[in-house]
């Protein structure tokens, strides 16, 4: 095992046949008995990858989640190497390291399957025997799902929560739509997490503080244009799922129904009514950018044209990606201020996910609005 | 036409569902520690946690003749030094709302001046003639503040003024009337917040949560099954540059026992309030306080007071009490207090609570224990070997916070032995957040309007109420009963005398 994991092999991996996990497992335990770890699980972590290279090296970013959260993780992953249709396995004991360098003594257990063909996507049945009853089980999809969708689908059998990220997605208008079919169809049986939603938890702060006063709150009714600039790098792929999200949380809070929806390159242009029937304008647009903010969100900016309002609030990335500048504007009133952005890593993201509550019903919103918008585009 | 929105529906479904309304909060006694230690530091990561709207706006009120400038140096240097977060990008921002007011505290023109100052901040800042009053001060500055905050039309109305009082709120049940008295001719009750930093600590306020969101701890929670409980908060530090006040205070009674200790005691014994509301949280506290009374053998009271001797701390060695800087010379201040209280409810009827706190302690703890009673029947063979121990259920306030229970299990060996096991919460380790700072969230109620984590009038009076027969007694200059232990040490040996049979002071 390579030093990037910040854990500690209490055995190293060693493929088994499948029938022979969990036996190898408790072989593992047994011989340890003595060296103070605890075999510990509080849930199942099943973790899609698209192909590894070394199906004995335990990503660095399991073994992060496996310091806060020890559970037995079944990793996952499409190989080319194996023979079509065939299945390997992989199992193994890790204890975390802590921050001060000290090995846990709450250890962790972790099993490998590689496959390909048909054997991956039926994966879900051998998946499901090697789950520790009674616990939940997540699944952490690190990867765009429309190329092992079948695999996603049957997963969803088993599992109690899902995670994407749709910052992985390749083609994003088409992925993002049927996620959000996913998540809005298992209303009430699984739940749906996004790690690109949870990114956007600091903008959806600052902008939900530009609008705390009760004269700026008076202003969300009268806004009418969105404008949301997010960064592409040159030679990525165009992703506007963040602000996608973006503008189907603030559409959903604001009760405004998608009416049309025009793409064209990095320029999508939509057409929002209000419960008046009032029409708003949103337009996102990628800019370039040579910094970490491919497809992330640059600035976000929120006026309206009705003359007797005259409110407008900017937020900008201004020192990307730590910090942001916002601009609010009543009649001749400006207020700038800027605030600092909290940018959590991946793993950071996903123990936030984790600890969240079963249904986040305000993302449930914000995926409705998303879908109804992507549905536009067909 | 345009549709108004009555409340910000982007609020709903993040961390915080509101802020505070735009607001200048006044500090008075602004160049001492408190200011630069503590309440900037918590207000900058309030701000940074987007939690503050933007145009909060503070205005530190001294007597010394400092200029913006200089305040806003001092003020970042303590913010650099004390705040969660890192200096960054936002200071330039967060300096803006920063302003300094020279003024004389027992001077009514100071006041009139900065009534005026405040309504031009008003302005420039869009505060909207919203304020809080800290008073930051020595004890004996509360009274002129507040009556010159009356005189100067500053008391406002319950919706746009609030004051917040620093402990300790008077020295006896006597002043703290008086003092209620004076705070009452200005401000209605629901415009007072009386700080005791302890209630915002977050393990505190688990102390509730786990009691009451909790079902099978609550039914054990009573004279049937709690044997006795043991509250203790050790500091290692010594009187450091605090000795003028702690003597002035007459030490730890003053200083911690009639407040942050009565305060975990009233959450430990209080009965399940109907809701998670100001009045109703306090409302039981109030009753359990009043119910609580010092406990007596005869006519003896069951209090011990000790002062520490020269010792060592932490590998080095360190002075005596008396000769620490700027101690009055023979001053009979203590610097340690355990004392036993009785609580006289249906709940409580028999258990002592055991409280006790000290300067130079061994260690650093503030905990809870709540020791169980003994299994009613020894059913195992008894040996040295199986001796049962009671379950043990601690609370630990800091550090380390969290929870740990102690049972008994079986040794795996073929007979039956037992020894004894922890089942360990770390809040740490489970809750990857960094928990805010006490402050934080004691600030950002107040300027919410939310009164639940700070004391009521009559709840700072039960508490001088139970203290007052050892406040008597400590106050009388013939009492020869102060005590003296090694720096260091677990206090003087006359505490472990309030110990009932069978009962131990927790070695931490």
């Amino acid at each position: 095992m390579k030093n990037s994991s910040p854990v500690v092999a209490l055995a190293e991996p060693q493929k088994v046949q499948i029938a022979q996990v969990n036996k190898q497992l408790s072989k593992i335990w047994s011989a340890k008995n003595d060296s103070g770890a605890t075999r510990a699980s509080t849930f199942n972590l099943l973790v899609f990858q698209p192909e590894t290279a070394h199906a004995e090296e335990i990503p660095a970013s399991i073994g992060a989640i496996a310091i806060q959260h020890p559970c037995r993780a079944i990793v996952l992953s499409a190989a080319s190497d194996v023979p079509e249709s065939g299945l390997e396995a992989f199992v193994a004991a890790y204890c975390p390291i802590s921050e001060g360098g000290a090995q846990e003594s709450i250890c962790c257990e972790y099993v490998t399957l590689r496959a390909s063909g048909q054997a991956l996507e039926e994966l879900h049945t051998t998946v499901s025997s090697l789950l520790l009853p009674e616990l939940e089980t997540f699944l952490w999809w690190q990867a765009p799902i429309a190329p092992n969708l079948q695999l996603f689908t049957n997963l969803q059998g088993i599992v109690d929560r899902t995670v994407i990220d749709s910052l992985l997605f390749e083609t994003p208008d088409e992925s993002l739509r049927r996620f959000a079919e996913f998540a809005l169809a298992s209303k009430g049986s699984n739940s749906f997490g996004d790690l690109n939603w949870s990114r956007l938890t600091p903008w959806r702060e600052e902008a939900a503080l530009a609008f705390d006063s009760e004269e700026r709150c008076k202003c969300l009714g009268s806004l009418d244009q969105v404008i949301i600039e997010y960064g592409q790098k040159p030679n990525s792929l165009v992703n506007p799922s963040q602000a996608y999200l973006f503008l189907g949380w603030f559409a959903g809070r604001l009760g405004w129904t998608p009416i049309s929806f025009h793409s064209k390159k990095g320029l999508r242009q939509l057409i929002f009514t209000d419960r008046e029937q009032r029409p708003i304008q949103a337009t996102i647009k990628a800019v370039p950018t040579e910094t970490d903010l491919d497809a992330r969100i640059m600035s976000i900016g929120l006026s309206s044209s009705d003359s007797g309002s005259d409110c407008s609030t900017i937020l900008c990335s201004e020192d990307a990606p730590s910090c942001v500048r916002v601009q609010t504007s009543i009649g001749e009133g400006l207020t700038t201020y800027v605030t600092a952005l909290t940018n959590l890593n991946t793993e950071q993201l996903l123990s936030e996910v984790l600890q969240a509550p079963d249904h986040d019903v305000i993302f449930e919103e914000a995926l409705g609005v998303v879908h109804a918008m992507l549905s536009l585009l067909k | 036409m345009t549709s108004a929105l009555s409340s910000n529906p982007l609020r709903e479904g993040l961390r915080l569902e509101r802020t505070p309304k735009p607001t200048i909060l006044t500090i008075f006694g602004a160049s001492g520690d408190l200011t630069e230690r503590k309440l900037l530091p918590a207000l900058y990561d309030l701000a940074r946690d987007r939690r503050l709207p933007p145009e909060f706006t503070v205005v530190g009120f001294a007597r010394r003749a400092w200029s913006q400038d200089e305040f806003r140096e001092r003020m970042r240097e303590g913010i650099e030094k004390f705040s969660r977060a890192k200096l960054g990008t936002l200071w330039e921002n967060f300096a803006k709302g920063i302003y300094y007011f020279q003024g004389d505290l027992e001077d009514i023109a100071s006041y009139k001046q900065l009534a005026e100052f405040l309504e031009k901040l008003d302005s420039e800042r869009h505060t909207n003639g919203n304020r809080a009053f800290y008073l930051a001060t020595a004890p004996s500055y509360f009274k002129p503040i507040i009556e010159n905050l009356g005189q100067a039309g500053l008391s406002g109305t319950v919706q746009n003024t609030r004051i917040v009082i620093e402990k300790p709120f008077g020295r006896d049940l006597e002043t703290a009337q008086t003092l209620n008295k004076v705070v009452q001719a200005v401000f209605e009750e629901k415009q007072v917040y009386r700080i005791d930093h302890y209630l915002g600590k977050e393990t505190v306020q688990n102390v509730l949560v786990f009691r009451f969101a909790n079902a099978i701890f609550e039914p054990l929670w009573n004279h049937r099954y709690v044997d006795h409980v043991q509250i203790t908060v050790a500091e290692t530090v010594g009187v450091e540059n605090r000795a003028p006040y702690y003597d002035e205070a007459g030490g730890a009674l003053r200083d911690m026992i009639q407040n942050h200790l009565m305060q975990l005691l009233a959450v430990t014994a209080m009965e399940p309030p109907a809701t998670f509301e100001a009045d109703t949280v306090r409302d039981e506290k109030v009753k359990v306080l009043r119910a609580t009374q010092l406990a007596y053998a005869g006519k003896k009271i069951q209090a011990v007071r000790g002062q520490y001797q020269a010792g060592w701390s932490g590998g080095e060695p360190v002075p005596a009490y008396q000769d620490e800087q700027r101690v009055i010379p023979g001053a009979q201040t203590s610097s340690y207090i355990a004392a036993k209280f009785e609580i006289n409810n249906w709940r409580w009827k028999g258990v002592p609570f055991y409280l006790r706190t000290g300067k130079r302690m061994p260690k650093r703890v503030s905990e809870i224990a709540i020791q169980f009673r003994d299994v009613p029947h020894q059913m195992f063979p008894g040996s040295a070997a199986n001796q049962v121990s009671p379950n043990l259920l601690v609370m630990r306030i800091q550090p380390d916070e969290g929870i740990s229970l102690r049972f008994e299990a079986k040794r795996p060996i073929a007979d039956i032995s037992i020894r004894s096991v922890n089942m360990d919460f770390r809040y740490g380790s489970t809750f990857e957040v960094a928990s805010p700072e006490a402050y934080e969230r004691l600030l950002l109620d107040c300027l919410l309007g939310d009164q639940t984590l700070f004391t009521r009038a009559d709840e700072v009076e039960a508490a001088w109420t139970i203290v007052t027969p050892i406040v008597k007694r400590w106050d009388d200059k013939s009492t020869k009963d102060l005590n003296y232990y090694e720096a260091g040490s677990w206090g003087p040996s006359a505490a472990s005398q309030l110990m009932d049979e069978g009962r131990f002071w927790r070695r931490l």
